[in-house]
């Protein structure tokens, strides 16, 4: 093994998962040539299982991305000067409010004074990338802790019983 | 999160495998050396994203099996320091909060990188931020939050030869359990924490 670049690009996580999900519809079409090594399985369900997961804006529905996305949203956010790493975080958590925003652009304030820029900003990222529905995302994750805790729970009482 | 890394291998096909197309053996190879593995100062691997190139099939003396030379490209998880990324906290202890996403769990917020005014319960075995007008917000367990990366720590878990291990013996044995691949984060910023405090709907 030999690493000829340690980092050639950088992927958005729509772009993963639209690779993992056409690679999924055609080893279903190949159903004849075997299984796929098991390791690859266990990867890609798991990082499947995170990407639907809300609030992830992969999860949402409408699905808010399609192959014009990157491009659209890159062109209407142009004139605010974002780095590039700011631009991949805003495709991949899709902030709407100026509390989210500020947690990936550094300085905001400093950058983007008043909350009337902020606004907008959000404003442009909402027309590209769609609205999350915040009631039921807040639902579903309460639903997905109160799930993963019982999960524990359960687990923990299997265990207990074996040591007795 | 994910980045690209072109890398050289060479890959060897079995003869049980001469019935699979051989850019699929190729795949099916790649992908069974590296998926869901952790390279030191790459990341984790997660698949195949493109073949570049591939030699010839050789076969050597002795062995039914087929050489190929190939250059290729892997989707790998490597979020850069200061990506904000969401996860699920699994558990806590007095040295911080264990955060895990489903496909990787060895994320640690340290206690120094919560809040001010965070404080650990060790009777309830959670983190809960003392806000200053009396109100209390709790860390809790399998709640989703959202964090900043800061730091990665690589544990090379390669076997040392015999003459480290002479080496090694006199001074700190090594520790053997520890994960190739830790990220540190913090959650000490506005913003970040369990989303449910800072997504609501202000309509």
């Amino acid at each position: 093994m030999k690493i000829l670049e340690a980092q050639s690009a950088t992927l958005t996580n729509y772009e993963v998962y639209t690779h993992l999900t056409e690679q999924r519809a055609r080893y279903a079409k190949k159903e004849m040539q075997g299984r796929r090594p098991g390791n690859l399985e266990t990867v890609v369900k798991e990082l499947l299982d995170y990407f639907h997961e809300a609030p992830s804006p992969l999860g949402s529905k409408p699905f808010p991305y399609n192959e014009h996305t990157i491009r659209t949203l890159f062109e209407r956010l142009r004139p605010y000067d974002f780095t590039k790493a700011e631009f991949l975080m805003i495709l991949n958590l899709r902030p709407t409010k100026p509390e989210n925003l500020n947690t990936i652009v550094e300085e905001m304030e400093g950058r983007f004074p008043g909350e009337e820029l902020q606004l907008e900003i959000c404003e442009i990222i909402t027309e590209v990338l769609g609205k999350p529905d915040g009631e039921a995302e807040r639902h579903a994750m309460s639903e997905n802790a109160i799930e993963a805790r019982k999960e524990v729970e359960r687990q923990g009482g299997e265990n207990t019983e074996m040591e007795e | 999160m994910f980045i690209l890394t072109s890398i050289a291998d060479l890959v060897q096909i079995h003869p049980e495998d001469f019935n699979k197309e051989a850019s699929q053996a190729i795949e099916d190879n790649i992908n069974a050396k590296y998926a869901n593995k952790v390279i030191q100062k790459i990341g984790l691997c997660i698949c195949l994203y493109d073949l570049l190139s591939a030699s010839e099939g050789l076969i050597g003396h002795g062995t039914g099996l087929v050489n190929v030379n190939v250059e290729f490209r892997l989707i790998v998880f490597r979020p850069f320091k200061h990506e904000v990324m969401l996860g699920r906290i699994s558990s806590a202890t007095e040295h911080g909060i264990r955060v895990r996403t489903q496909f990787f769990d060895q994320i640690f917020i340290p206690s120094s990188n919560l809040p001010e005014g965070s404080e650990f319960l060790p009777t309830e075995q959670v983190f809960v931020w003392n806000l200053a007008d009396g109100q209390r917000l709790y860390y809790d367990n399998q709640e989703t939050v959202r964090f900043r990366i800061e730091e990665e720590i690589w544990t090379d878990q390669s076997p040392m030869g015999p003459k480290e291990r002479e080496d090694a013996a006199g001074t700190v044995m090594r520790a053997s359990a520890g994960s190739p691949y830790v990220v540190k984060g913090s959650m000490a910023d506005a913003g970040l924490g369990p989303c449910l405090w800072w997504d609501g709907d202000e309509e």
